[in-house]
C-alpha cells in the first residue's frame, strides 16, 4: 500500500501530467469557444422559412433582370405565360415575381443551428431494415448473427454523446504519453534502480505502478472528459437546447465518460508496459502509435480476420458503445463491415490485450538486470 | 554472521553473438562488521557489477550471495537495514531534494521528520527545496548518501561516494564514513581515492578481472603487497651498487652515497653481510614503507603514472 501511495504521489507530481492536461483543457476550451460563435441560441421558426423563401424569390427576380428578353420569354412560356400578352412592366414584374419565381415557404426548412445537448439515438435495427443488407449476406447464418446483434443496439449520431466518444478516443493519446513516460522517465533518470534498493520485490513494484497509474489515468481522463462535458452543456444552455434532457441522457453521459476513462486507464497500463520492455518513453510511444498504423495496414492488406480482435478497434468500439465489427467480402468482391460482437465483449478484448502486455512487462522487469 | 558473504560469484554478459564478457569471475568475498571495508579495483575490474549482484539489481550467472545473513533473493526481509548508493546519484530531476527523499521514505514507511536530520547530516538543508537537476555533482552525491542514511541502516554499501566532491567534501565524506563505522555500522565502500581509502578503511579487498586478488587489513595489504624497498646509505655508492647487483639484488643508484635496493626488509641482514664481506660498510639501512597506491598498482598490474602521484 505504501508503494501504491508513493506511485500515486509521483503520478500527480509529474510535470508531463499537468502539461498534457493543460494542453487538452485549453484546446477543448478553445474549440468550444469557437463552437459558441457558430451556433444560434434560437430555434428555427416558420418566419425563418418565409424569409428564406422571400430571399430565394428576390434572387430569382434579380436573375430575370439580367437575362436577355428572348431567354426570359422562353422561361415565361414554360410557365404558360405568353410574353406578347404582357403590356407593361408592372404586369411583367407580377408574372415573374408571383408565378415564375414564387417560392413556397413550406419548401424551406430553416436550419436548426443550435447545439443539441440531448442525444438523438437511432435504432440500428431500423437502419438495417431500411437497407435490408441481410439479403446480401454471404450466408444466412451470418445474416442472422447480424440481425440479432444490431437488434439490441443503438447508435448515437448527434448531440453531446455523439461528440464525447470521439473526443475520448483522442484523449487516449494523453494516457499513452503519460503511461510511456511514467517508467520511461524512471529508466532515463535511473530512479527505478533507486526504488529497487528500497523495495527489491520487483513484481510488487510493477503491480503498484500499474495500479497507481491505472487509477490516476482513469481519474485524469474522467476529469478531462467531465470538463469538456461541462463546456458542451454550457454551450447547449447558451447556444442550443437542453430541452430533451432526461434521466437516460445523464446515464449515457456518465457511462460514456466512464468507459472513456476506463480505456484511459487501460491505455496507460498498455503504454507503460511497452515502455517497461522498451525502456524509453520515445520507443514506447513509437511502438504504440506504430502498432496503430501497422495493425490497420495488416488488417487491410493481409489479415482481415484480425479486425474483430484488434486492440484499437475494440477500445474505440467499447467507448462508443458500438459493435465490434468484422470485414466480409461479398461474392461480387465488395467488402462490407458487419457485426461481430457487442461493446462489452469489445471491452473485454481490450482488457485482454492490456493484461497480456502487462504480464509480458512484469515478467521482463522481474528477470532483467538493472545496470 | 558476516554482513556480506559472496561465494563463487560469477556474472557473464553475452549480448547477441559478441564474445561473452566475464565481469565477475568466481569471486569470494566476506565483509565482517562493524567497520569500513574498502573495495578496490581498476576500472572494469567488476566492482560495480559485484555491488549490483549484492543488491539484487543483477542476477549472478552462478554463485551465492548473502547479505546480513539472508540470501539475495530474500533481500526484502533485510532491505530496511541496508542502505546503498550505486554509481551515480539517481533521483527524479524535477523533484526537489527533499521531495525525492520523501518519496523514498514513504516506500519504507520512514517518519518524514528524519528527512530533515539526514539533510542536515549531508549539508543540504539550505538547498533541500531546490530541484535535483539544479544541484552540482557534489550536491547530488551528498543527497544520494543522505538517501542511504534515511533508513539508519546497519549495512551501508557505497559505490564511489566521493565522486564529484571537492576536497573539503571528500574530507567530510571520510569523516562521515568513519563516524558511521564508529557508531557500529558496517560500511562497504568502493573508491578510486586510494589515499582516502587508506585513511578510512579498516579492511580492504582488491579485485582485478573480476576476481579477488588480496583481502585483509589495510596494514597487511600495504605491507604484504607493496614493493619492498630498502634505502642504503654508504660512502662508495657506485661500488656498493655493483657488489649488490653481482649478488643478485635489484639495485638503483639514487645519488651520491644513496642506493635503493628492491627487497623485502627481512633481507636487510643479507645486504649488510654482502657489503661487509666485500669490505664495504653501510652507514644506514632503512626500510621504505609502501603506500596503498603502490600496493594497488603492483597487485593490479596497472601502469604507474608519475604525474598522478603528485
Amino acid at each position: 500500500m505504501r508503494l501504491f501511495h508513493t506511485e500515486l504521489v509521483r503520478f500527480w507530481s509529474r510535470r508531463i501530467v499537468w502539461v498534457t492536461s493543460a494542453i487538452v483543457i485549453v484546446l477543448s476550451t478553445v474549440i468550444v469557444t469557437v463552437a459558441f460563435t457558430r451556433h444560434s441560441a434560437d430555434a428555427p421558426t416558420d418566419q425563418d422559412a418565409v424569409e428564406q423563401a422571400e430571399r430565394a424569390t428576390e434572387d430569382c427576380v434579380q436573375f430575370f433582370t439580367d437575362v436577355s428578353e428572348a431567354e426570359r420569354d422562353v422561361v415565361l412560356s414554360d410557365f404558360g405565360i405568353d410574353a406578347n400578352q404582357i403590356t407593361d412592366e408592372a404586369e411583367l414584374d407580377d408574372a415573374v415575381r408571383n408565378t415564375v419565381c414564387w417560392q413556397d415557404p413550406t419548401w424551406f426548412r430553416a436550419e436548426d443551428n443550435r447545439f443539441h445537448a440531448p442525444t438523438i439515438l437511432v435504432d440500428e435495427w431500423e437502419a438495417a431494415q431500411l437497407t435490408d443488407w441481410s439479403e446480401q449476406r454471404p450466408d444466412s447464418s451470418k445474416a442472422e448473427t447480424y440481425r440479432s446483434g444490431v437488434e439490441t443496439h443503438r447508435r448515437a449520431n448527434d448531440g453531446l454523446i455523439g461528440i464525447l466518444p470521439s473526443v475520448a478516443t483522442f484523449y487516449l493519446v494523453v494516457a499513452i504519453i503519460v503511461g510511456a513516460s511514467f517508467v520511461g522517465g524512471e529508466y532515463k533518470s535511473g530512479t527505478v534502480e533507486n526504488l529497487l534498493l528500497w523495495e527489491p520485490r520487483r513484481v510488487r513494484v510493477m503491480l503498484s505502478k500499474f495500479a497507481a497509474g491505472f487509477v490516476s489515468s482513469f481519474a485524469l481522463t474522467y476529469l478531462l472528459l467531465a470538463w469538456l462535458t461541462g463546456l458542451l452543456l454550457l454551450l447547449a444552455t447558451v447556444r442550443g437546447t437542453t430541452d430533451a434532457i432526461d434521466t437516460r441522457f445523464w446515464i449515457d453521459i456518465a457511462s460514456t465518460i466512464g468507459r472513456g476513462a476506463l480505456v484511459g486507464g487501460l491505455f496507460f497500463v498498455a503504454s507503460m508496459s511497452v515502455s517497461v520492455i522498451a525502456r524509453t518513453t520515445t520507443a514506447a510511444v513509437g511502438v504504440i502509435l506504430g502498432w496503430f498504423v501497422v495493425s490497420n495496414l495488416v488488417i487491410q492488406l493481409i489479415a482481415k480476420w484480425l479486425r474483430p480482435w484488434e486492440l484499437f478497434v475494440n477500445a474505440s468500439a467499447f467507448i462508443r458503445e458500438a459493435d465490434g465489427i468484422k470485414l466480409v467480402t461479398h461474392r461480387d468482391g465488395w467488402t462490407d463491415t458487419v457485426y461481430h460482437h457487442g461493446y462489452l465483449t469489445a471491452g473485454l478484448i481490450t482488457v485482454g490485450w492490456v493484461a497480456a502486455l502487462a504480464i509480458a512487462a512484469t515478467v521482463s522487469f522481474a528477470r532483467r538486470d538493472i545496470d | 554472521m558476516a554482513a556480506i558473504e559472496a561465494t563463487g560469484l560469477r556474472k557473464t554478459y553475452s549480448k547477441f553473438r559478441a564474445t561473452a564478457v566475464r565481469a565477475v569471475d568466481d569471486l569470494d568475498l566476506v565483509v565482517e562488521g562493524p567497520g569500513v571495508h574498502g573495495f578496490l579495483g581498476p576500472n572494469g575490474s567488476g566492482k560495480t557489477t559485484t555491488i549490483r549482484c549484492l543488491l539484487g539489481l543483477i542476477r549472478p550467472t552462478s554463485g551465492s550471495v548473502r547479505v546480513l545473513g539472508t540470501e539475495v533473493d530474500q533481500l526484502h526481509t533485510v532491505i530496511d537495514r541496508v542502505g546503498a548508493l550505486v554509481e551515480t546519484p539517481k533521483f527524479f530531476p524535477t523533484f526537489s531534494g527533499r521531495k525525492n527523499l520523501r518519496m523514498l521514505a514513504s516506500v519504507a514507511g520512514i517518519d518524514h521528520l528524519r528527512i530533515d536530520a539526514v539533510l542536515d547530516t549531508v549539508g543540504l538543508s539550505s538547498r533541500a527545496g531546490d530541484s535535483f537537476k539544479s544541484y552540482s555533482l557534489g550536491m547530488k552525491q551528498r543527497l544520494a548518501v543522505g538517501a542511504t542514511l534515511l533508513k539508519d541502516p546497519d549495512l551501508i554499501i557505497l559505490d564511489e561516494p566521493a565522486n564529484g566532491l571537492d576536497p573539503a567534501g571528500i574530507v567530510e565524506m571520510r569523516q562521515l564514513i568513519r563516524r558511521l563505522a564508529d557508531d557500529g555500522k558496517t560500511i562497504f565502500v568502493s573508491s578510486h581515492q586510494l589515499g582516502e581509502m587508506q585513511q578510512t578503511c579498516d579492511v580492504l579487498t582488491i579485485i582485478n578481472d573480476g576476481s579477488v586478488i588480496l583481502s585483509g587489513s589495510v596494514t597487511d595489504v600495504v605491507a604484504g603487497a607493496g614493493t619492498r624497498h630498502l634505502r642504503v646509505t654508504i660512502d662508495d655508492a657506485a661500488s656498493a651498487t655493483h657488489i649488490l647487483q653481482t649478488a643478485g639484488f635489484a639495485v638503483s643508484l639514487l645519488g651520491p652515497g644513496l642506493i635503493d635496493v628492491t627487497a623485502d626488509p627481512s633481507r636487510g641482514a643479507e645486504i649488510t653481510q654482502t657489503l661487509a664481506v666485500a669490505g664495504r660498510y653501510l652507514k644506514a639501512l632503512e626500510p621504505i614503507q609502501s603506500s596503498l597506491e603502490e600496493a594497488f598498482l603492483e597487485l593490479t598490474g596497472e601502469p604507474r603514472h608519475e604525474e598522478e602521484r603528485g
